[in-house]
């Protein structure tokens, strides 16, 4: 453990001095700065690059061995790191770690358990997110849960999916939770199947599944699209209880009209965490808070510097600002 | 064993990526490039696990004769019908995306229409949500329902004729109140997917290989 | 007795039948479309920014175009992509059309064929159509670097090297903008991956719905441009002056506003007096 943090910090420091130990590595800013549109009079040019095109791509101008723009995210993923593994840590040893009530997480057991008082399946829908969505990994976590509840309650399951890759995790998380349960007889695998990756065609399946099936309990979890509202309406119309989750800010108003619960944003990250209520899962969760809170006073420093940059142009506290800029951007100006 | 392999693969991958942001250029560069291509061409083959899925799944539907058994027919020969004009188009014209080709004869009148359709539905299902959802029940109930209005009115020719203040509003919603509760949600779904991908990446988050 | 039945009446309007709603909806969308009325429109400032961007690019530049949306949304975006491509051959600027989404491929295939006609321009020395491959976000990153690694060939299999237009387009820095249109997530991974990484000029035309997801990214100068809706597409039809569908929509698109409005209102009014009622029993 302290071997990986000392690792961290060390690759951290190596990284940050050769980045700037390198020759021309940080451009002056009239480098980097957007040039104002100009017009090419040469038409004879077979092709002419974007009006105000400053962007170095990689392999071309910049041939520096280290970006060191990006070496900004690199210290927050990082940091992240080093945070996540010392609360995981902090948690093995028994600190207690504080997590406040997400009411739709709350609602899980409810859900599941009245789906089985009126004989009717569960729906679990994944969204329309690939295996590279982490929106999506993040519903395969809750899923697991649904479905130790589900194969505790003895319920029935249906998981339409709509990506190829998809289906055959979410198949092993479902048949998963039922062995561990000890029921791996329970388990149907025509319950967990893939739709069609369609959009608009996906949500027609799942409201056909919805109408004939009348689940008692729709969970709404993953990356989805303007298809969210026409399946959650569907799920409202046919008196199912739903919980839903996304980090797709532009879904959220759809979801909270048509849904009972909604997890937003990071909530969906932590469902998995709150759900299983194991310590070392909790602990990423603190991690994250931390980082939020250092984004936050960021956020209001950058505020401060910037309103008497703006004011007082070519004063100390403009270059206060470009300097707390670079920090974050990594590029002066 | 069952676990270890998969999770040595996420975590050297996971590194491999994270590395080849920082140092772009070559030689991880270039073996980046290489991977993007496998990552391209394992993602165009996991269609086939799909379909397999897919057709398995409503053969024995048919075969069975389960209940909605038809549908299951007309979703088979609706693929075959989509995998035969497409070979075709491939055969004569070199490619099925060709304009004479027998499948876009299939797209422009079955495929269009059907998915204009099942969208188009949207808009019937906002207003019904927006009936049922948009009530002056508290403070924040209100001012969801007023900026929800200000915008609608701003956004068609309509507002601007009853006031031409109303595009303004609206614009100034869009810009300030909106990109700045989104800003807030977004950092924090942001560093909840970060956190999730350094879990995976250390083997911590797994129940995605079960 | 009346006010029994007054309570009834009014529960009855609170939880309204959705199928009345459904009907209004269709009638105030129907009508004023079959009638062909068309409203004028006032240019927004980030479709302005999109076509002066456009405009700004000298003759013989070139675009990319990623058709990342299919028939669902093709009422919003492809008026949008119709209008963009004329500008862009208006200007003499070169297209080149890719997709992240294969369904959709066919829709930009069309339009950039109906166009190219329009204007007399020539396949492989105006405008190249590379086709459609698999897993969105290693294409976009990969074409930061080289196009040819995941294009060797374009949709109808001819070599990219034997295109005279792809002759100095090798990746993102050859190209003076990239127009994704999209109803997806794929403007995302267009902002984290060819613009974020490597410096792609960017116009979205995307969904109403989708629309005030990047209203962020374009405040942060991560995007050049902006089109929302059938709305974006009317005033892109007005600043090239070549009214299309997107016009068309707004008369109908005024109405359903005004509809779902007085629907809103019409909900809170038997909320409060229901509300009010449930009181005073």
């Amino acid at each position: 453990m302290k071997r990986l943090l000392c690792l961290i910090a060390c690759a951290l420091l190596f990284a940050a001095s050769t980045a700037y130990a390198a020759e021309d590595a940080l451009k002056p800013p009239e480098e980097t700065a957007a040039a104002p549109p100009a017009q090419i009079d040469d038409a004879e040019a077979v092709t002419a690059t974007a009006p105000d095109a400053e962007a170095k791509t990689e392999g071309q101008e910049n041939k520096s061995w280290f970006s060191v723009e990006r070496l900004p995210s690199l210290v927050v993923i990082a940091v992240l790191t080093a945070l996540i593994l010392f609360n995981i840590q902090r948690a093995r040893g028994g600190a207690p770690i504080f997590i406040r009530k997400i009411a739709g997480l709350e609602a899980v057991d409810d859900a599941v358990g009245r789906s089985t008082e009126m004989g009717k399946p569960v729906l679990y829908i994944p969204g329309i997110g690939d295996m590279s969505t982490l929106a999506t990994l993040a519903s395969l976590s809750i899923l697991r849960r649904v479905a130790d509840k589900v194969a505790e309650y003895q319920t029935d399951i249906i998981v339409p999916c709509a990506d190829p890759i998809v289906h055959p995790t979410a198949e092993e998380t479902v048949k998963m939770a039922y062995v561990e349960s000890g029921r791996p007889d329970m388990f149907d695998e025509n319950s967990v199947f893939y739709l069609t990756y369609d959009q608009f065609g996906y949500a027609a399946g799942v409201d056909g599944i919805m109408m004939r099936e009348k689940p008692g309990a729709i969970f709404l979890q993953g990356w989805f699209a303007a298809e969210s509202l026409v399946m959650a309406e569907t799920g409202n119309s046919v008196g199912a209880i739903q919980i839903a989750g996304t980090d797709q800010t532009s879904q959220l108003p759809f979801l909270v009209a048509a849904c009972d619960y909604t997890l937003i944003g990071e909530e969906l990250y932590a469902a998995a965490s709150y759900l299983s209520r194991d310590p070392v899962q909790l602990g990423t969760l603190k991690s994250q808070d931390v980082l939020k809170v250092f984004f936050a006073g960021s956020v209001i420093l950058g505020v401060i510097l910037a309103t008497p940059a703006a004011l007082f142009e070519g004063s100390v506290a403009e270059t206060a600002y470009n300097f707390f800029k670079m920090l974050f951007t990594g590029a002066a100006g | 064993m069952k676990q270890r392999i998969p999770l040595t693969i996420s975590f050297i991958a996971g590194i491999f990526i994270i590395l080849t942001f920082y140092f772009p250029n070559s030689p991880l560069g270039d073996i980046e490039q290489h991977t993007l291509v496998w990552f391209a061409i394992v993602v165009g083959i996991s269609m086939v696990v799909g379909v397999e899925s897919l057709v398995r799944i409503n053969v024995v539907k048919i075969m069975k004769q389960k209940q909605g058994w038809a549908y299951s027919l007309a979703l088979i020969l609706a693929l075959l019908l989509s995998l035969v004009t497409g070979i075709m188009g491939q055969v004569k014209y070199g490619s099925p995306f060709h304009l004479q080709s027998p499948f876009m004869y299939v797209y422009t009148h079955m495929i269009v229409p059907l998915q204009s359709t099942m969208f188009a539905i949207l808009s019937f299902f906002i207003a019904s949500a927006a009936y049922r959802a948009f009530r002056v029940r508290n403070l924040a109930a209100t001012m969801l329902l007023l900026s929800a209005v200000l915008v609608m009115l701003g956004r068609v020719p309509v507002g601007e004729k009853i006031w031409s203040q109303f595009p303004v509003i609206s614009e100034w919603i869009m810009n300030v109140p909106q990109v700045g509760a989104k800003r807030g949600i977004m950092i924090g779904s942001f560093l909840g997917a970060a956190a999730t991908s350094i879990r995976i990446i250390l083997g911590i988050e797994r129940s995605y290989i079960s | 007795m009346t006010q029994d039945t007054q309570k009834t009446f009014l529960e009855k309007l609170n939880n309204i039948d959705r199928r009345i709603i459904f009907l209004v909806i269709f009638i105030v969308v129907s009508v004023p479309m079959l009638l062909k009325l068309t409203s004028p429109v006032q240019i927004s400032p980030e479709v302005q920014k999109a076509y002066d961007y456009i405009e700004s690019i000298p003759a013989g530049g070139a675009v990319m175009f990623s058709v990342d949306y299919d028939a669902t949304s093709m009422p919003e975006i492809q008026p949008m992509i119709l209008c963009l491509l004329s500008h862009c051959f208006q200007k003499d600027v070169k297209v080149l059309l890719t997709g992240m989404l294969a369904i959709g491929m066919p829709l930009g295939t069309q339009a950039l064929e109906s166009t190219a006609a329009e204007y007399g321009k020539k396949y492989g020395v105006d405008y190249v159509n590379m086709g459609y491959r698999p897993g969105a976000q290693a294409v976009i990153v990969a074409m930061g670097r080289e196009i040819r690694d995941i294009f060797a060939v374009d949709y109808q299999g001819t070599p990219m090297d034997a295109l005279p237009m792809m002759k100095d387009i090798h990746n993102y820095g050859d190209l003076a903008a990239v127009a994704v249109m999209a109803h997806g997530a794929t403007p995302e991974y267009w902002i984290q991956f060819a613009q974020a990484r490597y410096g792609a000029k960017l116009i979205v035309g995307t969904t109403a719905v989708g629309a005030p997801d990047y209203y962020n990214y374009l405040q942060a100068e991560q995007l050049v441009g902006l089109l929302g809706g059938m709305r974006g597409a009317a005033e892109y039809e007005t600043l090239i002056d070549k009214p299309g569908l997107g016009l068309l929509a707004m008369s109908p698109q005024s109405w359903v506003h005004l509809a779902i409005i007085a629907l809103i209102i019409l909900g809170n009014v038997t909320y409060l007096l229901t509300k009010k009622k449930l009181g005073a029993s």
